[in-house]
């Protein structure tokens, strides 16, 4: 027997590689779904695998509702583009996986999806200069420099530009027009929600904003239509041009969010 | 006499050892600013353990250099079209293969900073423990599993990127030298999770063996010491015992891989480090440049 201690040595040190085997990188997903992985290892890996190809770069979160109006497009598109471009949408604002996963139960997501935790989520926006709203996407050519970039939702006509490896100006030349929303969710009598209105009304006019009260069915319908999130909490949520920022709870963090993404 | 041979034989050993050091480590500010070097100079390879992300290295590990191209999306199939970014594996492997075929495990005695860091860590006054010899095979799984195998076949995603697998969950020079660096930076800090535990633990075993035995890493794990052995069996630079041997076994007592080279001058296990020839009262034991006939 002791001849082969080595045995167990090399057996010990197989332990991890069994353990991240298992439980990394790929997550299941219905046929329906694409590949998700985790980390920005994984993002890099596919960047690196999709040298040569365009590569069309979303960055959602399941919370943002122009984001998830948006995927099919990205799907449709990534079907008829079939091997020519390479689409990854990347979940930077869901800050647990299971959130993730339970939202592609429902939601089958076609193309590859990479989740970063918040840290990693952090990085990336570092690394490619994100501004604090969702969605974003970036469009890399061939070799990896950065062709186009939009904030906020796209149409079809203008992602399907993007990846044709149109030039950045005639990208441009499909923008849509822009306008402010934001969305105040809370009970009516709420004084938080009262001040959020008012700061709301004072950004957006009588027009550009939508009180939804969770306890009223109907509102509570239009939020799960919005994707907005049942938090236990008045926030709101402003979106420019399509572009949504993250729930705030205070109006100084809502006229902040205002002023970050004009 | 012979006592005062080893003395001078020491120095000189480690004076090269402490040079290799400094010359594969001229970028110190990395200590102080967190961020690896990426030179022109990051091409090149240096003949040891020595980890590509440690702060201050300004050449690259062979054997995660190795690692890193068998784990590219794709390898086999960017080989077979003959990409240069995979075809840079046979430069890797050249290498290794050359510095092998010239000198054996030379490298590891005079050249390799973990095997410094080894020396200079059994120099630490504590408890001796034996090394048991049925460890030592360990060593060539290390190299044909860790380093070929799992990088080149598996992978999580299919199509994707596989990993360097002895970086991720064995190596103790990249947890001791980068690791441990580089995640008290706060850039590096997100990546504290189940592999660096596991890798702390693998290194800490490791360097605490080695307080207690002499180069345990170089016996029992280490990829390149395996790969150089096997080759030194047909380098250029050999060892030889004469007839004058008297068996007195005083070579085994200096050697620091703990074996008797007087019953087998051409061990894999040898590091070609020389203590054994300053040693030998009856001066049997030589090395040459040419083996012999």
């Amino acid at each position: 027997m002791s001849r082969y201690l080595w045995i167990p040595l090399v057996l010990v040190l197989m332990i991890p590689v069994f353990v991240v085997n298992l439980s990394h990188h790929t997550v299941a997903g219905s046929q329906a779904n694409g590949v998700l992985v985790t980390g920005i290892q994984s993002l890099d890996s596919i960047l690196i695998a999709a040298s040569g190809k365009p590569v069309l770069m979303n960055f959602w979160a399941t919370w943002c509702g122009p984001c998830v109006r948006e995927m099919p497009l990205l799907e449709q598109l990534a079907v008829e583009t079939g091997d020519d471009a390479v689409f990854i949408a990347v979940d930077l604002g869901d800050p647990d996986l299971e959130t993730l996963e339970l939202f592609r139960e429902n939601n089958p997501v076609g193309i590859t999806v990479v989740w970063l935790s918040t840290q990693e989520a952090g990085l990336v926006a570092q690394r490619y200069d994100l501004a604090d709203a969702l969605p974003m996407t970036l469009i890399l050519d061939g070799q990896g420099e950065e062709t186009a970039r939009a904030i906020g939702a796209r149409s079809a006509q203008w992602f399907a530009a993007a990846v044709s490896g149109a030039s950045g100006e005639e990208v441009e030349q499909v923008e849509e027009a822009i306008d402010i929303h934001i969305y105040v969710v809370g009970l009516a009598d709420d004084e938080a929600v009262i001040a959020l209105l008012a700061e709301a009304v004072s950004i957006a006019g009588d027009e550009g904003f939508d009180f939804l009260d969770p306890s009223v069915y109907e509102d509570s319908v239009a939020m799960a239509e919005a994707y907005l999130p049942t938090s236990g909490w008045p926030y709101a949520q402003l979106c420019i041009g399509g572009a949504c920022n993250r729930p705030v709870g205070t109006p100084e963090e809502l006229r902040a969010a205002f002023e970050s993404m004009r | 006499m012979h006592r005062n041979r080893l003395t001078r034989h020491s120095v000189l050993r480690k004076t090269v050892q402490f040079a290799s050091l400094l010359a594969t480590n001229l970028h110190l500010s990395g200590w102080v600013t967190g961020n690896i070097f990426t030179g022109a100079s990051k091409v090149a390879m240096i003949p040891g353990l020595h980890c590509y992300s440690c702060p201050s290295s300004v050449l690259a590990c062979p054997v995660g250099s190795l690692q890193s191209i068998l784990a590219a999306p794709g390898f086999w199939g960017i080989l077979a079209s003959g990409r240069a970014d995979a075809l840079i594996v046979f430069a890797v492997v050249g290498f290794i293969a050359t510095v092998g075929l010239v000198a054996g495990r030379f490298a590891c005695g005079w050249l390799c900073p973990f095997g410094l860091l080894q020396d200079l860590l059994y120099k630490i006054p504590f408890p001796r423990m034996s090394f048991n010899d049925s460890l030592r095979p360990a060593k060539y799984v290390m190299l044909l599993l860790f380093v070929f195998g799992l990088p080149a076949f598996l992978r999580p995603v299919a199509g994707g990127a596989g990993d360097p697998w002895f970086c991720k969950v064995v190596c103790p020079a990249g947890t001791s030298l980068a690791g441990w660096p580089l995640v008290s930076t706060s850039d590096g800090a997100f990546q504290i999770g189940f592999l660096f535990w596991w890798k702390s633990a693998v290194a800490f075993v490791i360097l605490l063996w080695a307080v207690t035995v002499e180069r345990p890493f170089c016996k029992a794990l280490c990829p390149l010491g395996a790969a150089w052995g096997v080759l030194g069996k047909v380098s250029v630079f050999q060892m030889h015992v004469s007839d004058a041997c008297i068996s007195c076994g005083k070579c085994g007592e200096v050697c620091p891989m703990g074996i008797e080279i007087y019953k087998n001058p051409g061990s894999a296990e040898c590091i070609r480090c020389g203590r054994c020839e300053k040693v030998c009262p009856v001066d049997a034991i030589s090395h040459s440049i040419r083996a012999k006939t």
